[in-house]
């Protein structure tokens, strides 16, 4: 488990002015086993944090893309392969924060979500707190690794601000 | 009196100095009259001075070694986090056996094993500063590096995330 990943490209990249914060995207796409392709946003916001989301292609559309379930059951195989694109971030900047939100599933409540029991575990498991430090908040359903090379004692601060302005009903 | 009422560990040099100490306490109470007795003590003599030379020898450059390490470069991969970190639980279980042997005072040492006996009391003052000056390095994770008033998120310290996690898998990061 969390060995094997799927073959991973970059795609492109866009910049655009959210809440007055100008925030990156890197795009990159894998497909699953089942051929189906996979689009990953790597969001990097002010104070190097990146916000790391995934979806179906075939949702695309869908305005709840990030709350579907797929059930194809590839869950670790696709995690390993965000996980790898996450190392790419962060061998591109090792000042690089991250930040996780396990978004619910339709007829879930916001807290405590089964995405962010499942995330929350893996981090746990497999990133280590001498690079990063830990934050999770079970109530919003939310993990943080702030990396320990940035040289800024108020991170956790601004990172709190930053997607309380950003993501409405997050924090 | 040298104390034998702890348990050592596996390892054979623990193990090995656990009973040498232990026949050194019966022939400083002169248990061994016989030939063969002196014979013995002459052959536990010189694997005593064996053992210590080694001790003496890489004393120094270990101490300078470990003077030298920078607490913020120590740990600059995860591999070399785990190893540490396994190196430290196993100086914890050998913890007493070195704490025992670095409280042997000079009144308890016969002249002709206080050079052996000594350099095991360097040694053991050595890795039991090792140890300490380890867990130092690993304790400043315990504790928020970037800090805030609000409660929405709670720190999850270096000790919790070891000790709850699956050692079966390597670290990503």
């Amino acid at each position: 488990m969390f060995s094997q990943h799927f073959h991973f490209r970059y795609i492109n990249s866009h910049k655009r002015v959210e809440g007055g914060q100008q925030i990156v995207t890197y795009n990159y796409s894998f497909r699953g086993k089942t051929n189906k392709r996979y689009i990953v946003l790597a969001e990097l916001h002010p104070h190097n944090i990146y916000a790391v989301k995934f979806y179906l292609q075939e949702h695309k559309s869908c305005a709840k893309k990030y709350q579907r379930l797929t059930s194809i059951g590839e869950g670790s195989r696709i995690i390993t392969t965000l996980a790898n694109i996450i190392k790419v971030l962060y061998a591109k900047d090792d000042t690089s924060s991250f930040a996780f939100y396990g978004m619910h599933s339709e007829g879930e409540p916001k807290g405590e979500t089964k995405r962010y029991r499942l995330y929350a575990r893996i981090l746990e498991n497999l990133v280590s707190s001498v690079f990063f430090q830990h934050e999770k908040s079970a109530k919003n359903s939310a993990y943080l690794l702030l990396n320990r090379k940035y040289n800024d004692p108020d991170l956790l601060k601004k990172v709190e601000a930053m997607f309380k302005e950003l993501y409405e009903g997050v924090l | 009196m040298l104390s034998l009422q702890h348990t050592y560990n596996n390892t054979w040099v623990v193990d090995a100095t656990a009973r040498v100490l232990g026949s050194l306490s019966n022939l400083q109470k002169r248990r061994y009259r016989s030939l063969s007795g002196y014979a013995f003590l002459v052959l536990l003599v010189v694997a005593l001075y064996g053992l210590s030379l080694p001790l003496f020898l890489l004393r120094k450059p270990f101490a300078k070694r470990f003077s030298k390490l920078d607490p913020n470069r120590v740990f600059n991969n995860p591999d070399v986090y785990v190893k540490y970190k396994k190196r430290l639980a196993q100086m914890h279980r050998y913890s007493p056996s070195m704490e025992d042997i670095a409280a042997i005072t000079a009144k308890h040492r016969v002249w002709y094993l206080a050079f052996p006996l000594k350099e095991f009391q360097f040694a053991s003052k050595l890795m039991l500063a090792y140890r300490d000056g380890m867990q130092a390095m690993l304790d400043k994770y315990n504790s928020r590096q970037f800090q805030s008033e609000s409660t929405e998120f709670s720190f999850v310290t270096e000790k919790e995330l070891w000790e709850n996690r699956n050692h079966a898998y390597d670290y990503w990061m």
